[in-house]
């Protein structure tokens, strides 16, 4: 895992998933089809979608992206955006929660607690199947390749100069 | 005739997804069913043509709160088939994963899912804009958990270094030792806790319950005993399914689990306490002692404080582990070839209470058949007898505040529904 020069790495990618929940592991893929191909001042995490762990593994940081399953109205692999100062985060990105304590609570929490990273980005991957059990469903397979890249362009983007 | 339902359909705070709905007519509690819809049981037969070296990482999957007393209950019970023994630093190093879990998961639920029913907060973002103070309490002595598990597990969330035998890796004594300073805090933090949780305005009631838990001949119980009973059952591990049967209802896809012959019984913080409490360490003795607590807590409100005493514990029996640690010279005991059918089973104590696993493999070591009985699944049907004096104390209630004493009657006993098979829906029909 790549590490910046100064220990805590300035910037974090999160996968959130379970691997043996079918589509609900497409942010744990993510992750993987990162591996290697992220500067070094980046680090890359799994994570349940648990509020605690969240607020531990991004606060601090200057960006934070993390990645999960989705469920709503749209086809499977669509790709879902939302970043920190776009308003409230859409509901289908709240997170399946561990303990009614998802992503939406991350942040609220977050910023209760002043503890955000500078930038947050939400990436969301509809899902088809989050039953027990293997292997993706093809389309949620293929957003799992968009979505790294997508990340990768989030890394790549320059941070507009905020107020 | 008059008839109410009652119907939570979304249960917030407790981890996974279910229902809740209530029957009354003429004044009269007819039916409390506690519903739940995720199948968690499709685990076992996901396990079926595993290899039983997978069976700690697939089961740790089911719960992402409490994945060290998967791998524990499963370990142990791969051990008990193929007839090994575990002791000496490797035993010591599981007890100390185990508190990790313990001070982790008692921890969130004690300030981020329970405190706020207390303070008349709606949730866990609001207690942190009123209570910052206390919630940056609870994340940090959480934390002190999240690096426990973090060293000897390998990571914080979903540990990989825990193998049936032992560990992967067993860390340095410089690894574990500069783990004390935290640890040493957060035994602060946690007494902190106790007295804040012990000064909240409790309801004050008082069930009957049959409490069941592990107990060992020295320890508080965390990975190993037998199992025993307030109502005087004593049994082995191995006898567990002699005393205990699980069965189908219609309305949940969890199993409840009952005595046999009786009826339901309670697992968890309560049960452990009222089985175990002389067991504990000085620290957590003195700790409940100034919070005023009695020796058997039948409040289940008042689980909050016996949570809080039970991370005291976690911290203090953590720090003792710690000062005591010498690395062993091979980190895991290697498991004997297997050539010949076997069945073993285990017990452990999950933040929740008992967590029982058998598993029958094949001769070539592979998953024949998985039972796991998890806390939720146990607890279930002794929710639905608490929901129902909840709801017979409360007839003149009307709907909403009738839902919000029925969603923190369930929230006392932290069940974690997904472990048992996610989230609960409340229906409240009165007639």
């Amino acid at each position: 895992m790549p590490t910046g020069p100064t220990g805590r790495p300035a910037r974090v990618v999160i996968g959130v998933g379970n691997p043996h929940r079918r589509d609900d592991r497409c942010g744990l893929d993510v992750l993987r089809t990162l591996a290697g191909r992220v500067p070094p001042d980046v680090a890359l995490f799994e994570a349940p979608a648990d509020a605690t762990a969240l607020l531990d593994l991004w606060a601090d940081r200057e960006l934070a992206i993390v990645v999960d399953a989705v469920r709503s109205d749209r086809p499977a692999g669509t790709l879902h955006r939302w970043a920190l100062g776009e308003g409230a985060l859409p509901t289908e990105l709240g997170g399946t929660s561990t303990h009614g304590l998802g992503i939406a609570e991350a942040v609220g929490l977050g910023r209760s607690l002043d503890r955000l990273p500078r930038r947050l980005t939400v990436l969301g991957i509809e899902a088809a199947d989050l039953g027990v059990g293997e292997g993706l469903t093809p389309s949620v397979a293929r957003a799992v390749v968009g979505a790294a890249h997508a990340v990768l362009r989030e890394l790549a983007s320059r941070p507009g100069r905020e107020a | 005739m008059t008839e109410r339902t009652i119907a939570v359909d979304y249960l917030a705070r407790v981890e996974g997804e279910g229902a809740l709905t209530v029957r009354i007519q003429d004044q009269r509690v007819e039916d409390v069913k506690l519903r739940i819809f995720e199948p968690p049981r499709f685990f076992e037969a996901f396990l079926r043509g595993r290899s039983y070296l997978e069976a700690p990482d697939i089961t740790a999957r089911i719960c992402g709160i409490c994945p060290v007393a998967y791998q524990m209950s499963s370990c142990h019970a791969m051990e008990h088939a193929l007839e090994m023994r575990v002791d000496g630093m490797i035993r010591e190093l599981r007890r100390l994963l185990y508190c990790g879990e313990w001070i982790e998961s008692h921890t969130l639920h004690v300030y981020l899912l329970h405190l706020p029913d207390f303070l008349g907060l709606p949730d866990a973002v609001r207690l942190a804009k009123d209570h910052p103070e206390a919630v940056r309490r609870g994340l940090a002595l959480k934390k002190a958990g999240n690096h426990l598990m973090q060293v000897l597990g390998g990571r914080e969330i979903h540990p990989i270094n825990v193998r049936v035998g032992g560990f992967y890796r067993c860390p340095t004594v410089d690894e574990l030792g500069a783990l004390r300073p935290e640890l040493e805090t957060a035994l602060g933090l946690a007494e902190e806790t106790v007295r804040f949780v012990a000064k909240l305005p409790l309801p004050d009631v008082a069930e009957d319950y049959e409490f069941v838990s592990l107990r060992h001949e020295h320890e508080y119980p965390l990975n190993e005993g037998e199992i025993v009973s307030s109502r005087g059952l004593r049994i082995p591990v191995t006898d567990y399914e002699s005393a205990f049967e699980e069965v189908q209802v219609p309305h949940s896809t969890a199993l409840h689990s009952v005595r046999k012959g009786g009826g339901s019984y309670l697992v968890g913080p309560l049960a452990r306490y009222a089985l175990n409490h002389d067991r504990l360490g000085p620290r957590a003795r003195a700790a409940a002692k100034e919070a005023g607590i009695s020796d058997v807590v039948r409040n289940p409100a008042q689980s909050v404080v016996v949570r809080a005493v039970e991370v005291v514990y976690a911290c203090e029996e953590a720090l003792r582990i710690l000062d005591a640690y010498e690395r062993p010279a091979e980190p895991f005991v290697p498991p004997p070839e297997t050539r010949t059918a076997r069945v073993g089973m285990a017990a452990t104590e999950a933040p929740r209470g008992t967590l029982y696993h058998r598993y029958r493999l094949d001769p070539g070591g592979l998953i024949a058949e998985a039972k796991i009985v998890a806390p939720t699944s146990q607890n279930q049907r002794r929710i639905e007898d608490d929901l129902r004096h909840v709801v017979e104390r409360s007839l003149a209630m009307d709907e909403p505040a009738l839902t919000d004493a029925c969603e923190r009657a369930i929230r006392h006993h932290d069940p974690c529904i997904s472990c048992s098979t996610h989230f609960l829906r409340l229906t409240v029909e009165r007639s």
